[in-house]
């Protein structure tokens, strides 16, 4: 079985790689994949053999492929074991994370920061904040994974363009599936059961992506979202409603199409401002959800068992089993009349016409791909310093290391001291925990990471 | 009357969603940090870092008030002013009988007090401008939560000795229902917040009707403001809140507070020809006429307002006054916005930090 496995990924990986040379490098059972990728070259595949893999894993080389290979129940498992963060990080465009089972991450499972034209495939993530979470990233897709028990969404993209969700499957997270100011994206396929809101669609406030729009939700099914809502009580996370099929906060363009949304105990689709939320505080965004068109859908036994903040909230109107609720100003939103559903708040939504529909749409990929800028150290150590100190670090509290700003102070004008200590971190705080080694980042990630928190960082 | 407690700004209602979460299950780094021990140990530490120098007598602590009741750069100062403020009221009697005050010469008694509850409102307001717009490190959460607690509870003390005089005095009714909105905008169930909205929406409605124009206007704004935010079905009005904002304006024109709330609700109706004519407006507001920790606050807000409305030039031009008010004063926060657990801060990709105006 190992052996037509492996085969079976050789194959594949020559037909995708572009160019003729690319070799192909193999892990052994609990080897270092780490050193693997830093073997490697852009266009290589590295297949990781089934075992357990107690690492952080960075890449950030262009076109590598990176394949978990599977042999019936015993899969290539990386596992966090609850110390480390980050399972597999690649900012290397045209990367490929297929076949994992993640777990035991207190961070993110499967990270891609600023790739482009990256493809996530075929992975069971469990556990941590994130899922899988593809972010600042044009042209992706995101297929054939499941997630489970991520405390914020389970597949979440996020600042990202033309990405495709297609054929996953997401449950017992607090959000299942999460669009988060990304531009052009399709989701499609997805089985999304058992999470406390089944899709989330939103525009957060004070991120660089300044808007959320055209989005496709097709062909998903969205069924019994009713898991108690298990975020951190600090987290934005904390504040979505338990109960939901689908929630829209902010972006604009979106159309819900052909779901089959049933057994969602407060409302199937649930439609705000960003003001509804108290997410307000970012004066550049439009907080309105504008152009929100549900149409087609099959409805079944939802808002029939209402409770916590919706039901308050609604306790005055007397109604339940509502289909669509509307909560803000957005404009140019519409129904399809013929789908005979309740819906509330909706006085300003109009209509839908049979041409709004995109039950054809197949992709928001690029034709031919998004260009792969390659990244200048300065940009490099922003999107490390993002995507994996921010997980422990906060600028000016502590969060589950030492505040930055106290880090500043210790470092100012030593970013080698900095880059020494995490590079081989030693215990120094009573009360915390231990800091895991960086060293999988590379020495050149590392430097690039201490001049930009010694030299920019909240100056 | 002081100009306190009359930006108090944004509404609970529908924050209101915000509910508390069980326990969690994986064990993130967030999670970890919900510990009751862990919380314990911060709220202790918080604790120990935000008490307040003991200081006795009226005359001590009410000019140790004064000093710093409008220092909205700094939190532990004012919340240390605002502590002061309470103690004093504590050693003032307040007579609920107003024939009686004027008899006895204690109608300050009476202005004192609702000062002090004044500066509250704006404490609420400068520790709701301190939370962060992503996630809490477990250490500012501990101290702002803390701080809210401790603030409110001094509110209440002081709320419970206006009280009596609500139905007598306007400016007493209008700062009950200032303080219902600011002292739940964090740190509140959903309920008590229902409630509290309910309760400030009806004290509004008998405040304007007796006088529109106390206390500069509040009024209307406060009204404006809730009724902007509350969706149709719950008893929101974005047309009558559009028409106190306008009322609360021509009362008040250097308000930037005012500015903040009309632009925003113009935009919403999709008015941008008027929200640009105030955007406008707002600009060649003299700083002067402003808490300087409000000026520069305003003008990044309306900075980016006026980005969202097409006007790179006047957001542009906003930056720079700000920039210019906070050169030259330096104890002024520029209230940046840091990333924590991969969201916020700088765009990774330009540099670009998000209180840029351009
Ligand atoms: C899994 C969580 C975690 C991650 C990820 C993490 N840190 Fe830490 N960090 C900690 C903890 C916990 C401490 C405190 C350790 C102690 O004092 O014993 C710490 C301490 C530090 C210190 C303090 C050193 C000193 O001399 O006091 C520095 C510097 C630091 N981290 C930098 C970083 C950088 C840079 C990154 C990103 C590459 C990072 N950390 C990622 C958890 C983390």
């Amino acid at each position: 079985m190992k052996t037509l496995s492996t085969l079976h990924g050789a194959v594949l990986a020559s037909l995708l790689s572009s160019t003729a040379l690319a070799a192909e490098l193999t892990v052994p059972s609990g080897g270092s994949i780490q050193d693997v990728v830093n073997q490697a070259a852009p266009g290589d595949t590295i297949l990781v053999e089934p075992g357990i893999y107690h690492q952080s894993v960075y890449v950030d080389k262009p076109r590598i492929t990176l394949r978990g290979l599977r042999d019936g129940d015993n899969w290539a498992l990386l596992d966090g074991e609850m110390k480390l963060n980050d399972g597999i990080i690649a900012s290397g465009h045209s990367i490929v994370i297929d076949g994992f089972r993640v777990t035991g991450y207190k961070g993110n499972g499967i990270m891609t920061q600023g790739a482009n034209n990256f493809e996530i495939s075929n992975n069971y993530v469990e556990g941590a904040f994130y899922g899988i979470f593809p972010q600042f990233g044009r042209n992706g897709l995101v297929i054939g994974n499941t997630v489970t028990g991520a405390e914020d969404a389970g597949i979440y993209v996020g600042m990202s363009d033309n990405v495709d969700v297609i054929d996953n499957v997401a449950f017992g997270n607090v959000m299942g599936i999460e669009f988060e100011n990304t531009r052009n994206a399709l989701m499609a396929g997805n089985h999304v059961y058992d999470n406390a809101a089944g899709i989330t669609l939103t525009l957060v406030p004070g991120l660089p992506v300044k808007d959320a729009y055209s989005q496709v939700i097709r062909d998903n099914r969205i069924i019994g979202n009713n898991h108690v809502n298990f975020a951190p009580a600090s987290s934005i996370a904390a504040g979505v409603p338990s109960g939901t099929g689908i929630l829209v906060v902010g972006p604009d363009n979106i159309t819900i199409e052909n779901n089959e949304i049933a057994d969602n105990d407060n409302v199937g689709v649930f439609v705000a401002d960003l003001i509804t939320f108290g997410m307000d505080s970012d004066p550049k965004l439009d907080p309105y959800s504008d152009g929100v068109r549900v149409m087609g859908n099959t409805w079944r036994g939802n808002g029939e068992n209402m409770n916590g903040m919706l039901a308050e909230m609604l306790a005055a109107t007397g109604k339940t089993g509502i289909e669509v609720l509307a909560m803000g100003k957005g404009r140019d939103s519409c129904v399809l009349p013929g789908d005979g559903i309740d819906t509330l708040g909706t006085r300003r939504w109009q209509d839908c016409l049979g041409d709004n529909s995109v039950a054809g749409f197949a992709t928001a990929r690029l034709e031919g791909g998004a260009e792969e800028p390659e990244y200048t150290l300065e940009q490099k150590g922003r999107l490390t310093y993002l995507a994996v100190c921010t997980g422990c670090h906060a600028y000016d509290s502590v969060l589950h290391g030492p505040s930055m700003q106290s880090i500043q102070a210790i470092y100012d004008g030593d970013p080698s001291g900095m880059v020494g200590y995490i590079t081989d971190p030693v215990r120094k705080r009573e009360g915390f925990p231990e800091m895991p080694p960086q060293t999988y980042l590379g020495e050149e990630t590392l430097d690039a990471i201490a001049s930009y928190i010694l030299e920019d960082l909240g100056k | 009357m002081t100009r306190n407690g009359k930006t108090v700004a944004l509404l609970a209602t529908c924050a209101a969603l915000l509910g508390t979460a069980l326990a969690a299950q994986t064990g993130s780094v967030l999670s970890d940090l919900e510990s009751e021990e862990v919380r314990a140990r911060y709220r202790a530490e918080a604790a120990e870092k935000i008490a307040c120098p003991r200081i006795e007598g009226y005359d001590a602590l009410m000019a140790a008030f004064e000093k710093n009741a409008t220092s909205k750069w700094d939190r532990a100062a004012m919340g240390c002013a605002t502590e002061y403020g309470a103690r004093a009221m504590d050693e003032l009697s307040l007579p609920t009988n107003l024939i009686w005050a004027v008899a006895t010469f204690r109608t300050g008694n009476i202005e004192t007090h609702l000062e002090v509850l004044g500066a509250h409102l704006d404490y609420f307001e400068v520790l709701d401008q301190s939370y962060s717009a992503h996630y809490q490190g477990v250490e500012l959460a501990a101290e702002l939560g803390l701080r809210w607690e401790q603030a409110r509870e001094r509110a209440e003390g002081l709320m419970a000795r206006i009280d009596p005089l609500v139905s007598k005095l306007n400016e007493a009714r209008l700062l009950r229902a200032a303080y219902l909105l600011a002292s739940t905008l964090r740190e509140t169930q959903t309920d008590a917040q229902n409630a509290a909205v309910a309760t400030a929406v009806e004290d509004l409605q008998i405040a304007i009707g007796e006088n529109p124009e106390a206390l500069d206007g509040l009024g209307p704004l406060l009204l404006g403001q809730v009724l902007a935010v509350l969706p149709e079905f719950l008893g929101g009005d974005i047309l009558a809140a559009i028409a106190l904002l306008e009322q609360a304006h021509a009362l008040n024109p250097t308000d930037l507070s005012v500015h903040h709330t009309l632009v925003e609700a113009y935009l919403g109706e999709r008015e941008t020809d008027k929200a640009l004519a105030l955007l406008k407006q707002a600009v060649g507001i003299d700083p002067v006429a402003e808490n300087l920790q409000d000026y520069v606050d305003e003008m990044k807000y309306l900075g980016g307002l006026a980005l969202r409305a097409g006007a790179p030039e006047l957001a542009r031009q906003m930056g720079e006054q700000r920039a210019t008010v906070l050169a030259a004063h330096q104890q002024l926060d520029p209230r940046k916005e840091m990333a924590a657990l991969g969201h916020g801060g700088a765009d990774p990709l330009t540099g670009k930090k998000p209180e840029d105006l351009n």
